[in-house]
């Protein structure tokens, strides 16, 4: 439970950064976007949805 | 979810994207927790299981795993320890606290020659035990593995949400292409279409419909269980909050199943002396009614001034006490005896008494009804059900009276085990003819018994209660939900919380449904966003697993 919660938070953290700022150059952005989904989905990689 | 996250990263739609399954996963860990924490309840239950045991080999006390401890062996069981297997004290005397198996908080004074059950707690004396079951058949064992197996029986609602579940999520993915395809073809922008479909998925996510029923059951048995009611599944938690006719056992369940002598009549002899030539002339006999004579009499029985104790089959016994001839026994041996008796209009066994052949008094000897059975029945009637009926194998005047003392609606007497079956497959069958009278009608019946002889009674019956069933193997294995302890306001309790927890079950079935078929729509016509979506489905999800939490604290 608290590595899931862990791994929530610091997708959150990129996710909030990437929505908030808008980097130059933009795949920044998207960079952080997809290492926020795939942390997310480390969590879920034993369960099926 | 995985289709709509990925269908929103091929379309560019990156916060989308992420956030959708962030808040999925927010979503389920918040579902993971309750769980967790639904579970824990019964699992507290788990923490009854003792760690240790202290056994006495070759003189020396040795600290083992319970499991390895043998019947016959003696174990110590020191103040503040947890018993940690049945047996009986053959040594010290103490207070127990019994709270976690019967959720009695009053702790129960023991001493030399009472049995004690794993699970409890010494409170305050050293307690020397002989062990009389290995710990795979103590009671705590068998609580146990009653409370881990209690989520594998389903409610039909359960079973019903996960078959919904199955068919369902097709369907929703379906729509969803026909929401990509249809519309494009006829009016263009697939980019948008594409969108609104893969909000359509994220939306329609059934994640809080089929966690919130096993949540709400978990929550309903874990809190039966912390007040001592064993509830074996889901599907005995929802059987029970329909019950209308309850069928009660009469011995052992709504009377004390000893027998005492309830009254002296004495006519030209003190009740004290009647009494004490009654026990002399019975203390050879180990007959239930001369035991409790005996228990009457309370005072020990001088065997020098008996003689003479002849039985007579049938009928009573004879004897010369303190020189005087005594006769103790039925009618008929005053009317053999040529005894000129008066007859007693009293309910239950009457002993007739007749010294130096002059009617000397009658002694009632009956079973007597539990303190708090009246209130319960009562209350229960009051409340919840809608019929009372009582089963027993004694006469029907002794049955009788016990009925009207205790206002129950239909009694049968005078029934043999077997009988009491068919008595009970009866009462369900007419209990189905009225179901097809009147199709809303799917009340259930239940049967209480004390469980030992009432098994089969206990297993015909929509749901088949065992009261006082500590200790008892055979109790724990009929039934399908077990009262620990004797006191009948329990099964008002259990009802209770069954009701309450279906009325939340239904409640986040209907709210689930309502709320996802409204922004299902709103999502199809373009109104609702993907944003707004996810936070339908986590909040629906949220919502209802807070929703739960009534029933615990209940």
């Amino acid at each position: 439970m608290k590595k899931d919660i862990t791994k929530i938070v610091i997708a959150l953290i990129l996710f909030i950064i990437s929505l908030t700022i808008s980097f130059n150059p933009s795949y920044i952005n998207t960079f952080l976007y997809i290492a926020s989904y795939i942390i997310v989905r480390i969590r879920n990689s034993n369960k099926s949805n | 979810m995985s289709i709509a996250t990925i269908g929103a990263f091929a379309i560019g739609e990156f916060p989308e994207a992420v956030a959708v399954m962030l808040f999925y996963q927010i979503g389920e860990l918040l579902q993971d927790y309750a769980v967790d924490k639904s579970k824990a309840s019964i699992k507290s239950l788990l923490n009854i299981r003792p760690d240790y045991a202290n056994v006495k080999r070759n003189n020396e006390i040795i600290k083992v795993n319970p499991e390895e401890v043998n019947i016959e062996e003696t174990i110590i069981v020191k103040p503040g320890e947890r018993i940690p297997l049945d047996g009986i004290i053959i040594n010290g005397k103490s207070m127990i606290d019994t709270s976690a198996l019967t959720g009695e908080s009053v702790p129960r004074s023991v001493k030399v020659q009472d049995e004690v059950l794993s699970g409890c707690i010494n409170q305050n004396g050293l307690l020397e035990v002989k062990v009389t079951k290995k710990f795979k058949e103590s009671t705590v064992s068998k609580m146990l593995e009653l409370v881990q197996n209690a989520s594998d029986k389903k409610a039909k609602t359960e079973n019903f949400i996960t078959k919904f579940a199955k068919i369902y999520t097709p369907v929703v993915v379906l729509t969803a292409v026909i929401l990509a395809i249809i519309p494009t073809i006829i009016f263009g922008n697939f980019t948008q279409w594409l969108y609104r479909a893969l909000s359509f998925l994220v939306v329609s996510c059934p994640c809080a419909l089929v966690i919130s029923i096993p949540l709400g059951f978990f929550a309903g048995i874990g809190r039966s269980a912390k007040a001592g009611v064993l509830i074996k599944g889901g599907n005995y938690l929802e059987a029970l909050s329909k019950t209308n006719t309850i069928v009660f056992d009469k011995t052992g369940t709504l009377t004390q199943g000893v027998f005492e002598v309830q009254s002296i009549n004495a006519f030209n002899i003190s009740k004290e002396e009647l009494l004490k030539l009654v026990a002399h002339a019975e203390s050879y006999s180990n007959h239930p009614i001369a035991n409790s004579i005996k228990k009457a009499y309370a005072k020990e029985i001088n065997n020098s001034i008996i003689s003479n104790i002849q039985e007579l089959a049938g009928l009573g016994i004879e004897a010369t006490i303190q020189e005087k001839n005594v006769l103790v026994g039925n009618e008929k041996l005053m009317l053999q005896k040529n005894i000129n008796y008066v007859k007693s209009k009293e309910v239950g066994t009457i002993l007739y008494v007749a010294i130096n052949k002059e009617f000397a008094g009658t002694i009632l000897i009956s079973d007597k009804i539990k303190e708090n059975t009246k209130a319960a029945l009562n209350s229960l009637k009051q409340h919840y059900i809608a019929k009372t009926v009582m089963l027993t194998g004694d006469k029907k005047e002794i049955a009788e009276d016990v009925a009207k003392k205790l206002e129950i609606d239909e009694v049968y007497s005078e029934l043999l085990p077997d009988e009491k079956v068919k008595k009970v497959e009866e009462l369900l069958k007419s209990k189905n003819k009225n179901k097809n009278k009147n199709r809303s009608t799917n009340k259930t019946l239940a049967f209480v018994g004390d469980g030992i002889n009432d098994s089969p009674a206990l297993a015909v019956s929509d749901v088949g209660i065992a009261m006082g069933a500590l200790g008892s193997d055979a109790a724990i294995e009929a039934a399908d939900i077990v009262i620990m302890t004797d006191d009948l306001s329990k099964i008002e309790t259990a009802i209770k919380i069954s009701k309450k927890t279906m009325r939340i079950v239904k409640r986040n079935i209907a709210f689930s449904i309502v709320v996802k078929i409204a922004i299902l729509i709103l999502t199809a016509l373009g109104i609702s966003n993907m944003w707004q979506a996810v936070f339908a489905d986590v909040g629906v999800l949220v919502l209802v697993v807070l929703g739960t939490g009534p029933i615990a604290r209940f």
